[in-house]
């Protein structure tokens, strides 16, 4: 019988970006050498959190872990990580290239601030979140370029507005399988629509129409970061790269009319890893 | 009466199913014979003597109970086959590796403080390598009310609840688990602990 | 009358086929008295302990998977002695056997031990700490 052998030591902490930020992954693959080994760490890490609110069953389970993160954080900084794959990745990141502690922290923070309120308010929450989040980790990304200017964080901090929001709309069909909606309840009101359309997975003009008020502010952000774009350095734009995901993302999902349940939505796409290297290619996003 | 005039009809069956839903609590109708009622007939007379003495109802039941013999069983015959189980359900513990061999707890004693009845004892000290390791870590298997929290708390995948549910034993003091065995858990179920779905997106 | 006649060939079919498969009319018996049932199903594999898994969708779900336990076992029989690799097949957790989908494997995986309560190899348990507290030896003499 023919065995699989699995992945080594050092390749723990990417497998695990690999399964479960595919997308992320790809584009953290096309920065330079030691760039990539950082970012992948820092992903990881991110990863790490993330998952940390669908492995729970109780939001007092959640805060132990968060706590974990936030004490493994400081050890890191003291150069004292404990022997956890990620932790060990994340300090070997931190010594490299220097990276900022307040936007790790802030990955913890939102994480867990989103534990124990879960039901977005408003739009603008998701964006706050996204922008803790998601950009968060672009920021870091910047600072393993060494790169530190006002334009690309700014940049970055709008692409990762827009990547927080494709992600919630990506995460609708996975959620309404387990029984959770996360869209903001200020849409709901406004569209008219309630929990168990998502719930049901319905795909009618009101649900569409809602999808299509959070795509739409996607959208802005990502014409907003496209306009900063030229001012950024060029070195600089290779970190960008996550914006191809979510702009093809949002494509796909104008393709499929704005039915967030459309399945094909929810596959492998498999013409992103040709388009990423592309644009690397061309240095363009 | 309209009712008493409906009652009749349904007697004799002359209403369409519909007006039968009504509440009729008195509308019956008879299909078998009365109770205590004496054959009339000759023919029934020689018929009911029939079938007492050649008693078919006694051949009528074995032949009943002869078709079951034939019929495919219900049950599972365990062990040969076995029942489905959740790809969630939580069984025996085991302490998990790195693929590299290195075990992954590092005595952050999350299990420990959360575990609701209090089966889990843990022991730790540095490694002569500086690491934090386990020096003891025993479960009560006994006092384990197998709620899963233990593997929701920590934060490494170190201890997880396996697919195994036979390590029933004959004495008490072989469920009280220490690391040694727990790590052997680990060794010998991580084929099946490791297969799990995949997932392509963070969805946070 | 033709529907009662295909309907019991079709049985006496399966009758011989099942026969067949557990080895004529001697090993059917030898079956019925170690496994307490007459089956047959394709193999889907064996494992390196010598258990043998098949499959028949004739039957329901739960009775169409088994296993037959290594015939040196003969009636020490176990649910145990499934290794982890056929295990999630053999409990529907998955409908890819590990012929198909090959399992993970590292250097420090170790094989396969049914459960030894009631035997000598049985588990016992043992402290893996050093003794915190060292009891009074009254024959060391005082230096």
């Amino acid at each position: 019988m023919a065995v699989l052998v699995g992945p080594s030591i050092e390749n723990v902490y990417k497998e695990l970006v690999r399964k479960y930020d595919y997308e992320n992954f790809l584009a953290a693959l096309l920065l330079p050498q030691g760039s990539r080994k950082s970012t992948i760490a820092v992903r990881a890490f991110n990863v790490s959190l993330a998952q940390v609110q669908d492995q729970v069953s109780q939001g007092l389970i959640g805060q132990m872990r968060m706590k974990f993160w936030s004490e493994t954080l400081e050890a890191v900084y003291q150069n004292t990580p404990p022997a956890q794959l990620v932790a060990l990745q994340l300090h070997e990141a931190v010594q490299c290239h220097n990276l900022s502690k307040r936007w790790l922290q802030r990955l913890i923070s939102s994480r867990e601030d989103h534990l124990s309120s879960k039901a977005f308010q408003s739009l603008s929450k998701v964006e706050d979140y996204a922008e803790h989040s998601v950009s968060s980790v672009l920021y870091l990304t910047l600072e393993t370029l060494n790169i530190r200017k006002v334009e690309s964080d700014h940049a970055a901090s709008h692409i990762g507005r827009a990547q927080g929001l494709v992600t919630l709309l990506r995460a609708i069909p996975y959620n309404s399988r387990r029984q959770q909606v996360y869209v903001p309840l200020d849409l709901l009101v406004q569209h008219k629509v309630s929990q168990n359309d998502f719930l049901r997975g319905s795909d009618d003009k009101k649900m569409k129409d809602l999808i299509f008020d959070v795509a739409s502010s996607a959208n802005a952000h990502i014409q907003k970061a496209r306009t900063l774009i030229p001012k950024v350095p060029s070195e600089a734009k290779i970190a960008l790269m996550p914006l191809i995901g979510v702009v093809s993302y949002l494509d796909q999902l104008r393709a499929a009319d704005f039915n967030v349940f459309d399945p094909k939505l929810s596959q492998r796409n498999n013409l992103l890893p040709w388009k990423l290297w592309w644009n690397k290619f061309r240095s363009k996003i | 009466m309209a009712s008493s005039r409906l009652l009749q009809l349904a007697k004799n069956g002359m209403l369409p199913r519909s007006s039968l839903n009504m509440q009729f609590r008195t509308a019956y109708k008879l299909v078998t014979d009365p109770l205590g009622s004496e054959p009339t007939t000759n023919q029934e007379i020689v018929d009911r003597a029939g079938d007492h003495l050649l008693l078919t109802e006694i051949f009528r039941g074995f032949g009943v109970t002869l078709a079951h013999f034939f019929k495919e069983p219900a049950t599972i015959n365990y062990p040969f086959e076995k029942g489905p189980l959740s790809p969630r359900f939580r069984g025996e513990h085991a302490l998990r590796r790195y693929p590299s061999g290195e075990e992954r707890c590092i005595a952050c004693k999350l299990c420990e403080a959360i575990c609701p009845a209090q089966a889990i004892t843990i022991e730790a000290e540095p490694r002569a390598d500086g690491s934090r390791r386990t020096t003891r870590y025993d479960i009560d298997m006994t006092k384990c009310i197998y709620c899963g929290f233990c593997q929701e708390a920590c934060p490494v995948d170190a201890i997880v609840e396996g697919p195994n549910f036979e390590f029933s034993t004959e004495t008490h003091e072989e469920l009280m688990y220490n690391k040694e065995k727990l790590l052997n858990n680990g060794d010998k179920w991580e084929a099946e602990i490791a297969a799990s779905l995949q997932a392509d997106h963070l969805y946070r | 009358m033709a529907k009662y006649v295909t309907g019991f060939l079709d049985k006496a079919k399966i009758a011989f086929d099942i026969l067949k498969q557990n080895g004529g009319i001697k090993g059917s018996l030898y079956t019925f008295y170690r496994t307490d049932e007459l089956k047959n199903g394709t193999v889907v594999g064996k494992d390196k302990y010598g258990n043998t898994y098949y499959e028949n969708n004739r039957y329901f779900v739960g009775r169409n998977r088994w296993v037959i336990y290594n015939d040196n076992v003969y009636m020490d029989y176990d649910g145990s002695q499934v290794p982890a690799e056929w295990y999630g097949w053999l409990h529907y957790k998955t409908d890819l056997p590990p012929t198909v989908k090959p399992p993970v494997h590292y250097k420090w995986m170790i094989d396969h031990i049914e459960n030894k309560s009631g035997t000598q190899e049985a588990y016992m348990p043992y402290s893996t700490t050093k003794p915190k507290i060292q009891a009074w030896d009254p024959n060391v003499k005082k230096e």
